[in-house]
């Protein structure tokens, strides 16, 4: 996906998470290493990188290695891409089909 | 129907959404289609689904009330095309006996295709009428959980500009 073009499906999945919108809002303030995003959470490093794994992929963050610390930095401008009414509905349509799936989910299992 | 094979969309207008589900066709058409499931998934809590009445055939009624903190919102239209466990497109260009909606917004386009092992690829097509009416209806955003999201993030976004 070309930098001017976000995805805005994997940008909207990406926030589905409280743990993730947090970091984000952490990364808003400055870079931070990942130790430093990950002590306030109580959560195990390799979860940590996972939901840095699923921003980095969504371009809402970048990381970069410098010397023996991985550092956090934000991409406001993918955030930006979420501006505006269109994105708006995509995410109604995101999070509608989220509760679709977790309610057939539901479903089945009682069944 | 897959992206591949979309009809011209104007990305001014038009969304896609595409979602491989753990679920077979017919169970996930059964949840479009029936009331007594529809509410239960349709809108984000706390707001709820009132009324629900689907005639699910061409030019039967679609029509699903809202609460939305207090204040209930209609949302009416028709099913244009109806092919059961495959395809479902409506719209709330017209309501029920096609009496044209004097604002309408939108059509959306459902397609469930089984991928096999009781998978579907599940699109969801919606087509806006213009930019003008879709930011007349700006606020059908906000009362989803996800509109407030999307609200807070740009502001967040505005502040790291």
């Amino acid at each position: 996906m070309a930098k001017h073009d976000p995805d805005l499906s994997l940008i909207f999945q990406a926030l589905s998470d409280p743990t993730r919108r947090g970091f984000l809002a952490r990364l808003g303030q400055g870079a931070v290493p990942v130790s430093e995003l990950a002590r306030p959470t109580g959560l195990a490093l390799p979860t940590v990188m996972r939901h840095l794994g699923v921003l980095e992929d969504a371009a809402l963050i970048r990381t970069e290695k410098t010397g023996r610390t991985r550092m956090c930095h934000a991409r406001p401008e993918t955030l930006a891409a979420t501006e505006g009414w269109l994105a708006n509905q995509r995410a109604v349509w995101e999070a509608r089909t989220d509760r679709l799936e977790a309610y057939v989910a539901e479903l089945m299992k009682e069944s | 129907m897959t992206p591949d094979t979309k009809p011209d969309l104007n990305p001014e207008t038009d969304l896609v959404l595409v979602r491989e589900i753990n679920a077979p066709r017919e169970i996930l058409y059964t949840c479009w289609t029936t009331p007594e499931h529809l509410v239960h998934w349709f809108m984000p809590k706390p707001h709820k689904v009132t009324a629900c009445a689907l005639d699910v055939r061409p030019g039967g009624k679609c029509n699903t009330t809202f609460d939305v903190d207090g204040t209930e919102m209609e949302n009416n239209g028709v099913y244009l095309e109806v092919i059961p466990n495959e395809k479902l497109v409506f719209t709330d260009t017209y309501t029920e006996g096609w009496k044209p909606n004097p604002e309408p917004f939108m059509t959306a386009i459902l397609t469930f295709e089984d991928i096999g092992n009781g998978r579907t690829r599940y699109t969801a097509v919606a087509r806006h009428r213009n930019k003008e009416t879709a930011e007349s209806h700006k606020q059908m955003g906000f009362y989803d959980g996800w509109g407030t999201v999307v609200t807070q993030l740009e502001e967040y976004a505005q502040g790291l500009k």
